[in-house]
Order: structure tokens, then C-alpha cells, then sequence
């Protein structure tokens, strides 16, 4: 039998594979493809997994939402660039520390402004006011113990003009029997990233000296002024003094040079000052408080120079040509005060320039009648708007005289 | 097969015109031919061997082994009809230096690619060596299967002593039937020639098995 070519029909013995007149090969060929070794193909498979699993990790982790945390600062990159995020308090904000140390006396309360702020990290730039449009939340937390009788607290995280560069500023309160506390200030950031910020705040007691004039002489300006002078002598610079003044009549001057005194009137009648009170303590974390003591003076004298930070609550401030001078690297506050009859009632001319001394810009109850300038601004180290809420101005010539245009916030103060 | 030889013969002389003889020699010639109706080219084996490979060969395709198109045995011969595979031996490659490692990497593993095609048929080529491999552009053809038998397990041994002196495997000088293994040790002569140009007896190629060696002697 014989077998025709496909391709040229021409007559080829049967089991001919070959038709050598149009050279065409007949058979069907099995296509021999030697494997390759397996440890190769192993390798090559288990390669090309390998690579695709980390190009899906690397798209996945590059993908996905951080998680960042940080005691202090941050570093942190988003789509738009790196940034170096600082929690801190202002003062501090630009190298923000880690840890706290915070000194406490029993039975006060404390408040200090938090802040979050942004810089660039390649200019150092403070981007807070950009990177705050990327915060799609903010919440403050404490590691503190369960069920604390004065738990740390914290205000609602927000912008504060008072406070142009931060992000967000949040105030935290506590006392001394809060505790050492951890403050967890978590960022939600809108591209789904979670910032978390820690701050350690260590609290220690501040040593407490309290003189009483049933175990002290103090019945006198000159007893007084030795007592402030061996307290300047004998107790650490740490340790806040009290000297809980008696009912009578303090006529010499007084001078508070070094230690810090907190001077209490007496509660069973008036403790009065008729001579000048210079406080040039010069203590940089440290206010004397006078509290509950009538400053009743000439029309030719100054009542109280401070040249350091003096608080004054409840206190009448009378008769003086200045009733109390703020000058040099201070500040000076007063609450629920009476100013009477003052040429000046307060004079605030200080120069602290960076208004790191600032400690408190409420003036809160204050009744300024019959000054001739209740309120004198002349130099006011701070660009925080100064509060008279609840004050009364009356029957002065001047009621403030703000020639260095200080912000004020004379909206809750009377006018008569 | 006897049936179609004188019908090839005839083909053959018919339809394709002889171009130049390539090999002569007490086993056979080797022709390249020409097909005077296409131009095509051919190689044409006239051997006294055995034709058993080639007429398995006739069914298979390898990009490594060249295509026989037709297998006819005489009585005296064997006609082979086989793909013409244009480019130089490696023998031809040699006489110009050795070759790098990667290169020998590259041709050896197609050789074994080769090998594998026909140890899997139950061949054994029983001739590997320079003379016998072509290059064709990226691929190594290991060709002339003149001496190459299907390995039969229950023969002692070669009925006839072949192979090249020197990449022959020592089974293949009569004390044992010849198998797969002594292609792959005709494959470890071919790698250290390609390397240095020389029988591994006069010069090893360099790596840890020359430095044991090296350090044994020693």
C-alpha cells in the first residue's frame, strides 16, 4: 500500500516519513521539552513567590495606615512630606522633653497649657496651621490610677489664639494628689494614620513652712522684716514659705529680696501695710501671694514695687501714689482687689521680653474708684489678652490708660 | 525500512543534488545535499551502524537533537536523511580558546538537555564530544548518533567497543554495557576541555574538587 503526500500529492510508500520531491517531513512529532531540574524550578517558582510576596507587602505596608508614637516628638511622613510633631509645654515646644518635673504644694491646683505643633522637617518650619486641617481627631488620656480621688484632667483639645503656633492646645489640671501621671495625646489624622504622644509628668510635694504669730514674732515691721531675712538665711530656696500675718498694723517697710514669702493676712481682723513692700526675689518658677491684707498708704509713695511675680487676692490697695508697680523681668496679678484712691492704682511697666513670666492673665473682681488712673499699661509682657471680668471701675479719672494698646477684654467689666 | 531504501536511494538521487561530502570514513559518509526543487538543504548519513535511534528520532522534535526526516536501511547500510544544522562545532569554537564558565554553563546545560531527550527514549548517544555539537546561533545540537545504541538491561555487554578515546566512558571499552552514565561522564570530559582546552588527564579544570585532588597528591 502506498501513501500520498499531503503537500504534493505525490505516491510514497506506505512507511515513508519523509516525500523527498516537495522535502516535507510526514510525521507528526511529539515536541520533547527536557523539564528543567526541579531544585531549578523550586527555586525559580519559590523566587517569583518570594518576590511577590513582598512587592503586595511593600504595596500593603506602604498602603495601609501608620501607627506612630513618641514620647515628646515624632517624626512623621505623609503623603505631602516629613514633619517633626512636638507635645509640649509652650515654654518648651521647641525641644520638647520627655519627662516633667512638676513640684506641688497640698491644696493648690494647677493648670498649664499642652500644645501640639508641627515644624517641617527638612526647614524646620512650624507647619501647625496646615497640619492642623489634616486632624481629623483629638483625644487626651492619662495613665493614672483607677479611680483617683483628683484625677488628672484635660481640656477639649482646640486652637488657641493665644497660642498662634500650636496645632491644638489643651490645659491640663491637677493637684498634688494627682500623682505622677502619663499624658497620651492621640492624633486621628484624616489619611487614616493614628499619632500617639507621650508625656511623663513626675509630681513632687514642695516643702511647706507655715509661721504662725503664736510660735513666730512678727508684730512688727521689724520682727517681720528679721523673720523674712532668717528665712532667706535658714530655708531651702525650694521650700514655699507662709507667714500668716496677725491683725495689726505693719507701719515700716518691708523688703522680700531673696526667698519667695507668701504673706496671709489675718482672718480675725485686718493685717495692714502703711510702709513700702519691695519683692525682688528674682525666683524664676516662684509667685508671692499676698492675700487678704489692706496696703493703705501716702499719696506720695509707692505701695508695692515687684520687680518678681506677686499675686494679690482680696486685698485693698489704697491711698498711694502708685498702688502696686510691676517693673522689670515680672509679673504682677490681682484678683478681687480694691483700689481706691490711688494717683495710679497699678502701673504695669515691665520688660520681660519674651513673656516668659507671664503666670496669669485674669483679673477677675477687681473694683478700681476713685484713681486718678485706675489702670496704667504701659509696658505689658505678653501679647495674651488681659480678662477684667467682673470689675468695676468708678469715679476714677482715668479707668485704664493702655498706651502700649494691650489687648483687653473689657467686656464683662462696668463703667460708672 | 529495507522496503523504502532503494526507493530513497532513488528519491535521492532523482531529487537532490550532492553539495560536498563532510565526513568519510570506514563507517560511513556524511553528505550535505541539496533538494533541486526548494533549495532546501539536508544532511544524508550512509553508516554501517545501527539505525534503531534514528528511527526513534523520526517521531520526535528537540530543539537540541536535529530533525531526521527519513531512516532507510539497506543491507549493508543505513540511510539517514537528517535536518542540516548550519554553524560551527564546538570543536571548530575551541581551536580559538576556551571557553568562560558561563558559556560552557550555557552549552553543557543544552547538551544534558540533549542527553535527556534521549536517555528518556532509552538511547545513549555513546559519542559526546566537541566534533559532535553544533552551535546554532543560541542553541548547542548534539548530533551523529552513528554509534548510538538503545541501552538493552539485560546485555553484559557492548557488542562493540565505540566511542571517542578519552570522552568515552571506561564501560564503553567492553567490560560493561554502556548506559546513561557514561554519556554523563563523556559530558564531564566535554566540560573540562571547553575550560581548558585540554583532557582533564593532562590539565583539570580549577575549583574544589581540583584543589582536593591537588592537595591529595601533594
Amino acid at each position: 500500500m502506498n501513501r500520498i503526500c499531503p503537500h504534493c500529492g505525490a505516491d510514497l510508500p506506505e512507511k515513508a516519513s519523509f516525500c523527498p520531491y516537495c522535502a516535507h517531513s510526514l510525521n507528526v512529532r511529539v515536541e520533547c521539552k527536557p523539564p528543567k531540574a526541579i531544585w531549578g524550578r523550586i527555586l525559580h517558582i519559590g523566587i517569583m513567590m518570594a518576590i511577590a510576596a513582598g512587592i503586595m507587602c511593600a504595596a500593603w505596608l506602604y498602603t495601609r495606615p501608620q501607627e506612630l508614637e513618641g514620647a515628646g516628638s515624632v517624626q512623621y511622613t505623609d503623603a505631602d512630606g516629613s514633619y517633626q510633631i512636638h507635645l509640649a509645654k509652650s515654654s518648651e515646644r521647641f525641644e520638647p522633653p520627655k519627662v516633667v518635673n512638676v513640684k506641688c504644694e497640698p491644696g493648690e491646683e494647677y493648670r498649664f497649657p499642652l500644645c501640639v505643633t508641627f515644624y517641617d522637617s527638612r526647614t524646620g518650619e512650624n507647619v501647625s496651621h496646615s497640619m492642623a486641617k489634616k486632624i481629623k481627631y483629638s483625644q487626651i488620656s492619662f495613665e493614672q490610677p483607677e479611680n483617683s480621688a483628683y484625677p488628672w484632667r484635660a481640656t477639649e483639645p482646640v486652637y488657641s489664639g493665644a497660642r498662634p503656633y500650636a496645632a491644638l492646645t489643651s490645659f491640663m489640671d491637677f493637684v498634688l494628689e494627682s500623682g505622677s501621671s502619663r499624658i497620651i495625646w492621640t492624633l486621628g489624622m484624616t489619611n487614616g494614620d493614628t499619632i500617639r504622644l507621650y508625656l511623663d509628668m513626675e509630681i513632687e510635694e514642695i516643702p511647706v513652712m507655715h509661721y504662725y504669730p503664736e510660735d513666730t514674732p512678727m508684730q512688727t515691721a521689724e520682727e517681720l522684716q528679721a523673720l523674712v531675712d532668717e528665712v532667706d538665711r535658714t530655708i531651702p530656696p525650694e521650700t514655699i514659705v507662709y507667714l500668716h500675718l496677725p491683725a495689726v498694723t505693719y507701719t515700716g517697710d518691708l523688703t522680700i529680696d531673696q526667698h519667695p514669702i507668701n504673706l496671709c493676712g489675718s482672718e480675725e481682723g485686718r493685717t495692714v501695710f502703711t510702709g513700702h513692700i519691695y519683692v525682688t526675689t528674682m525666683a524664676e518658677k516662684r509667685i508671692n501671694y499676698f492675700d487678704h491684707i489692706d496696703f493703705l498708704g501716702s499719696r506720695d509713695r509707692i505701695g508695692i514695687s515687684a520687680a518678681d511675680r506677686v499675686h494679690l487676692t482680696d486685698c485693698t490697695i489704697s491711698g498711694w501714689k502708685t498702688g502696686v508697680l510691676a517693673y522689670g523681668d515680672t509679673w504682677v496679678n490681682a484678683m478681687h482687689c480694691r483700689w481706691e484712691n490711688n494717683q495710679i492704682g497699678f502701673h504695669f511697666n515691665a520688660d520681660n521680653a519674651d513673656g516668659s513670666r507671664v503666670s496669669h492673665t485674669q483679673y477677675t473682681g477687681n473694683q478700681f474708684i476713685g484713681n486718678g488712673t485706675a489702670v496704667l499699661l504701659e509696658n505689658v509682657p505678653t501679647d495674651i489678652s488681659l480678662k477684667f471680668a467682673d470689675c468695676r471701675f468708678a469715679g476714677n479719672e482715668v479707668d485704664i490708660d493702655n498706651r502700649c494698646r494691650q489687648e483687653l477684654d473689657i467686656s464683662q467689666a462696668v463703667f460708672e | 525500512m529495507i522496503g523504502i531504501y532503494n526507493w530513497l536511494l532513488h528519491a535521492l538521487q532523482e531529487e537532490f543534488d550532492v553539495r560536498r561530502l563532510l565526513k568519510q570514513s570506514p563507517r560511513g559518509s556524511v553528505s550535505l545535499i541539496r533538494h533541486k526543487a526548494t533549495g532546501k538543504r539536508f544532511i544524508l548519513r550512509r553508516t554501517v551502524g545501527s539505525a534503531e535511534v534514528y528511527c526513534k528520532l523520526l517521531h520526535y522534535n528537540c530543539c537540541f537533537l536535529p530533525q531526521i526526516m527519513e531512516v532507510a536501511a539497506g543491507q549493508d547500510e543505513v540511510l539517514v536523511l537528517e535536518e542540516y544544522i548550519e554553524g560551527d562545532t564546538l570543536d571548530y569554537l575551541l581551536q580559538g580558546g576556551v571557553l568562560t564558565a558561563e558559556q560552557t554553563r550555557v552549552i553543557v546545560t543544552q547538551v544534558c538537555q540533549a542527553l535527556w531527550v534521549l536517555h528518556t527514549m532509552g538511547a545513549v548517544h555513546r559519542d559526546v564530544k566537541p566534533e559532535n555539537i553544533i552551535l546554532r546561533r543560541q542553541e548547542a545540537v548534539l548530533i551523529d548518533f552513528d554509534v548510538a545504541r538503545m541501552y538493552k538491561p539485560k546485555l553484559p555487554a557492548d557488542t562493540e567497543v565505540l566511542g571517542t578515546v578519552g570522552f568515552a566512558a571506561p564501560e564503553q571499552f567492553g567490560l560493561s554495557q554502556s548506559d546513561a552514565r557514561a554519556d554523563i561522564y563523556s559530558v564531564g570530559v566535554l566540560i573540562n576541555v571547553m575550560l581548558t582546552g585540554r583532557h582533564p588527564s593532562k590539565q583539570m579544570a580549577g575549583g574544589a574538587l581540583h584543589s582536593r585532588k591537588s592537595a591529595k597528591t601533594l
